[in-house]
């Protein structure tokens, strides 16, 4: 009977065999992820993209010329690694100066390899929106999701991102959720995340008020991830504020709340 | 020089004999309705025919001579006509019932002539003789799919009824059922179409030269009529297959009224229920999700008198999926309605027919979601009220009139999203409901210029109007056909379509989520302009040979721009983009028509090209279903009187794709932890559709074998779909290569997903 299942699935077990992909020689390009916050010291990883079928190690570009410029200074980010233990994460550029956030005038980052490549992106900082509230609220098994209130600024559009962990702040995401305003423009936004929450534990909520630029980073590059496995996804065109180059350059402008699970 | 003396050759060759037109009709001889697709030839010279339009009229060029006419259809007795032609004719056949409907007339060279004859360019018509003759995946027989083999006409997926026409997306062809729209017309995600073959008569696909009456879509319409009900007993018929199972009742209820009612329904959620409930039990138990089909179709037809007629048409089918954990319990659920009511009268010479019909479609999805105190219920739909009236009048022999027009109002919900608990602050309810009011008027006229030089001249006038916002928009429509002999003709034309409606589609395949979106002051409407040019040769009355030219252009075409927001968007006008796009193409189709050997030979060659300005900076890129190469020929073979053999191969160039070339790494902001360092990976796509997949060709094979049952008739058909088992990838993807403790490399591999390998099936039909 299962084998007359199967036949009925009309295709959905579908095979899958190994193919040999003649993909035209690729060019590598310069790739930055360099994110701004207020109070914090400036770190970025330039590497390289590379064919998606090579097996080259991670290629890290070094000896670039890194330069932040805002209000007419230039600040040379100096090719020295910087290491996150506490996420894993590591940059290979990084100043100690610490970045004070101007929300009138734009950050610009030009970079320029060994080999006479230049990137250039810019951004801007925008206010963080606050959390209204973050609230447990519980299922008939005592699972709790946690529900973010916040208000959106009904005078311009609005990009959030809003995460949700468990007990530590980074850590594993228990939400990840990208939203814009275009159903709940100037009004209350109220968004929950699925049951992953018991008593004892503490919520930790982040709210990134993103730019256009940066959201729409988010966006593309998550789809296309699923456009690399996906037959029905859109398109998998990553918006970018990087030109020469890929990646993003971005302000962090966030909201921060817990709340501990009763 | 030699050219134009072999011109000159030819054309004084044909007009060295003597020719008379005849022109007619043919008419159920209790109702006195014309009927459509009989079979008029010259007796004598089997070369000579034609086959009659929607209204039972002909036309015919033939030598002035005695000749015999012998007049056919479908389920009527025939008729012998004879003639001595001195001048030219007008006459009227009326053709008795007979009564088995099964009895087919098979009449040689039946519609080679009017092919030849007509002005109409670009048009395709299976009926479903075809249909069933040939293979057929899964068992199920599927009209549509048969369109597919024919130039032009490209599956936009592997094993789908969707259809791209001459470079035309999905959503620019009109499928109508008895001029009811068909806004999905397929079931499953596609791979089948929502039309029963138990209760279709054959299906005329337009990719040019489209008669005025029509509009609304760029690239084609398919026009399915429903098999009309003529048995003068009741009969019991249907199929039995391998995912679905067909029965359907035909028969007269007095004397003027006739019915059909025919339905269908998949039966793979029985199986799957009885898994489930024997492992109710188990732990870990994880349901197999219930999913079926079904359609239901009906046509009662009422004869007021011969002149005068009713039929009521109704369909309706939905596909139902039902995901049944305990904490996430799902519906998603889709299907369409259409409904029509026609009433078709004549004046007592004939010479003015009028149909006058009222329509209601309605298309709608809903997937609702129940999850701990939370519902979700997102959905879409449409729905249209449609009064339609068109008239045909025939002043002279030489001319034929066609006027009309048609008025819709359509309600649309879009993008509808609602999220309820007990708590108000956790609701959410999103959604437009646009109404708009769509109108045409139309006027065409065919005209026999002379006898070999026949005009069709039309003009439409449509318009659309949102609120405050409208558009309207005249789209003229020319044919020309010049016949060189009785048996090679040119023609040309020329059309221009206006769609006031798009369809929010996300990816290359037409999915039942995908948005029926009204033009806005944003959004204008969408036009096609197309020029075609074919020369049509009936060769000896056993082939048919037309070579076709086309080139369409496209404006204000619409897409997404990248990274569009389609989920729970109130403002979705703001997520189009809009564009220009062209095709044009060769298009070769030789048909054998006549003999125990049929089956035709098309080649396709083809270009197709998009552009948007918010696109890649304006770069013209090859939409999905660009192929340059398609080719498929079709086999049917009477081996035996009760043994028939058919077999399909077709083969056409890749898809174009977007296929990642690079990758790169993307960390995150330092309070995102990420697990998996492959979900750090980006692929880098360099430009929309840049990949070419493989070529893609597969050989179907089917045969058909007659039972001789005490009573009625069945048959058992074998199909084997892929027979050499071609591997043709339907997605490629990279996947993580891991070593042998299943730690990520950090290298990737290639992978393509095929869908169908060989496929055997059978199904088994009655009819008592």
């Amino acid at each position: 009977m299962y084998g007359l299942v199967l036949l009925t699935g009309i295709g959905l077990a579908a095979c899958q065999q190994d193919i040999d992909v003649d993909l035209p020689p690729y060019e590598s390009k310069l790739v930055v992820e360099c994110y701004l916050e207020d109070g914090q010291p400036i770190r970025l990883s330039l590497l390289e993209s590379q064919g998606y079928l090579e097996t080259a190690a991670l290629p890290i570009v070094n000896g670039a010329t890194v330069v932040l410029t805002h209000k007419g200074q230039r600040d040379t980010i100096p090719n020295v690694p910087y290491v996150d233990r506490v996420v894993g994460k590591s940059y290979n550029y990084s100043s100690p100066k610490r970045i004070k956030a101007d929300y009138d005038a734009p950050y610009t980052l030009t970079v320029t390899d060994k080999r006479g490549r230049t990137l250039t992106a810019t951004t801007r900082f925008i206010r963080s929106v606050p959390i209204k509230s973050i609230t447990p609220e519980f299922n008939k098994k005592n699972e709790a999701y946690g529900l973010t209130k916040f208000d959106d600024d009904p005078q311009q559009k609005n990009f959030y991102r809003l995460t949700l962990t468990r007990n530590r702040r980074a850590d594993t995401l228990s939400l990840d959720a990208l939203l814009d305003d275009s159903f709940s423009n100037g009004e209350e936004i109220n968004w929950g995340s699925g049951y992953s929450f018991k008593p004892g534990d503490t919520i930790h909520a982040t709210l990134y008020h993103c730019t256009e630029e940066y959201y729409k980073f988010l966006t593309t590059a998550q789809s296309a991830r699923q456009a690399n496995v996906n037959p029905f996804a859109a398109s998998g065109e990553v918006i970018s504020n990087v030109s020469g180059g890929l990646g993003v350059l971005a302000t962090l402008s966030y909201a921060y709340k817990t709340a501990i699970v009763p | 020089m030699k050219t134009f003396l072999f011109l000159i050759l030819i054309i004084s060759t044909v007009q060295a004999q003597s020719y008379r037109i005849v022109t007619g009709k043919v008419s159920d001889a209790a109702s006195g309705l014309g009927l459509a697709g009989a079979t008029v030839i010259m007796q004598e010279r089997a070369g000579k025919g034609a086959r009659t339009d929607s209204e039972g009229r002909f036309t015919l060029i033939l030598p002035a001579e005695k000749l015999t006419l012998l007049v056919s259809h479908l389920g009527y007795s025939a008729r012998r006509i004879p003639l001595t032609l001195s001048r030219d004719e007008d006459i009227t056949v009326r053709l008795q019932p007979t009564n088995n409907q099964l009895d087919e007339v098979v009449v040689t060279g039946q519609s080679n002539q009017d092919k030849v004859m007509s002005t109409q360019t670009s048009v395709d018509v299976v009926d479903r003789k075809t249909a069933l003759s040939l293979p057929v995946a899964f068992g199920e027989i599927d009209i549509i799919k048969v369109l597919q083999l024919k130039p032009g006409v490209k599956s936009t997926g592997e094993g789908t009824s969707g259809i791209s026409v001459r470079g035309g997306s999905t959503d620019q062809n009109l499928f109508q059922f008895d001029g009811t729209t068909v806004y999905n017309p397929s079931h499953l995600f596609g791979f089948f179409s929502t039309f029963n073959i138990d209760a279709v008569k054959s299906v005329s696909l337009y990719k040019a030269g489209f008669p005025a009456e029509y509009s609304g879509r760029l690239s084609s319409v398919v026009d399915v009529t429903s098999l009309n009900p003529t048995d003068s007993s009741f009969h019991l018929g249907g199929g039995i297959g391998l995912i679905a199972s067909r029965l359907n009742v035909t028969g007269p209820i007095g004397n003027k009224i006739k019915f059909n009612l025919a339905g269908r329904r998949t039966y793979a959620d029985v199986f799957t229920e009885a898994i489930n409930r024997r492992n109710a039990d188990l732990p870990n138990n994880n349901p197999i999700p219930r999913y079926y089909f079904y359609d239901l179709n009906g046509r009662i037809d009422y004869t007021i008198n011969d002149r005068s007629k009713i039929f009521l048409s109704a369909y309706t089918g939905r596909d139902r999926f039902l995901l049944p954990t305990d904490v996430f319990r799902s519906a998603f659920d889709w299907g369409n309605t259409a409904v029509s009511l026609h009433w078709n009268q004549s004046s007592n010479d004939f010479r003015w027919n009028s149909h006058l019909s009222g329509h209601y479609a309605n298309y709608d999805y809903s997937l609702v979601s129940t999850f701990d105190r939370f519902t979700f219920n997102i959905g879409s739909g449409i729905r249209d009220l449609v009064l339609k009236e068109r008239v045909t009048w025939q002043p002279n022999r030489s001319h034929t009139v066609t006027f009309g027009g048609e008025v819709t109002r359509s309600r649309f919900s879009i993008s509808r999203v609602n999220i309820s608990s007990a708590k108000p602050e956790e609701n959410i309810d999103t959604g437009e409901n646009p109404r708009v009011w769509e109108g045409g008027l139309f006027v065409s006229d065919d005209w026999n210029v002379t006898p070999k030089l026949k005009v069709s001249a039309g003009l439409r006038w449509s318009g659309f109007r949102q609120d405050s916002v409208g558009y309207n928009a005249p789209e003229p429509r020319l044919a020309l056909r010049y016949a060189f002999s009785p048996s090679v003709s040119i023609k040309a034309s020329y059309a221009r379509m206006v769609q006031c409606r798009h369809l929010v589609v996300s990816s290359g395949a037409a999915l039942p989520t995908d948005i029926w979106y009204p033009s806005t002051a944003k959004i204008k409407p969408e036009y096609s302009d197309q020029l075609a040019a074919a020369l049509t040769w009936n060769i000896g009355n056993k082939f048919l040979l037309t070579n076709e030219l086309y080139y369409k252009r496209l404006r204000q075409v619409v897409d997404f721009k990248t990274g569009a927001q389609l989920f729970a968007n109130d403002r979705l006008e703001n997520e189009f983009v809009s564009g220009s796009g062209s095709a044009y193409g060769n298009e070769i189709y030789l048909e054998k028509t006549s003999g125990r050997l049929r089956g035709w030979v098309g080649y396709t060659l083809a270009w197709t090209w998009r552009e948007f300005p918010d696109i890649e900076n304006g770069r013209r890129f090859f939409p999905r279903y660009d192929r340059r190469h398609d080719i498929s020929v079709v086999l049917m073979y009477q081996l035996r009187p009760r043994l028939s053999l058919s077999a399909t191969w077709v083969y056409n160039t890749g898809n174009a794709v977007s296929l990642a070339m690079g990758r790169y790494v993307s960390m995150d902001n330092s309070y995102v932890r990420v697990e998996e360092p492959t979900e750090q990976v980006v692929p880098e796509f360099p430009g929309r559709n840049n990949y070419r997949m493989p070529p893609y060709h597969r050989l179907d094979l089917g045969f058909v074998y007659k039972f001789r049952p005490r009573r009625g008739e069945t048959d058992i058909t074998f199909s084997v779909t892929n027979a050499y088992n071609r591997a043709n990838p339907y997605l490629i993807t990279y996947q993580a290569q891991e070593d042998s403790e299943g730690n990520p490399t950090g290298t990737f591999r290639a992978r393509a997903i095929t869908l169908f390998p060989l496929l055997p099936s059978v199904t088994y039909n009655f009819r008592f």
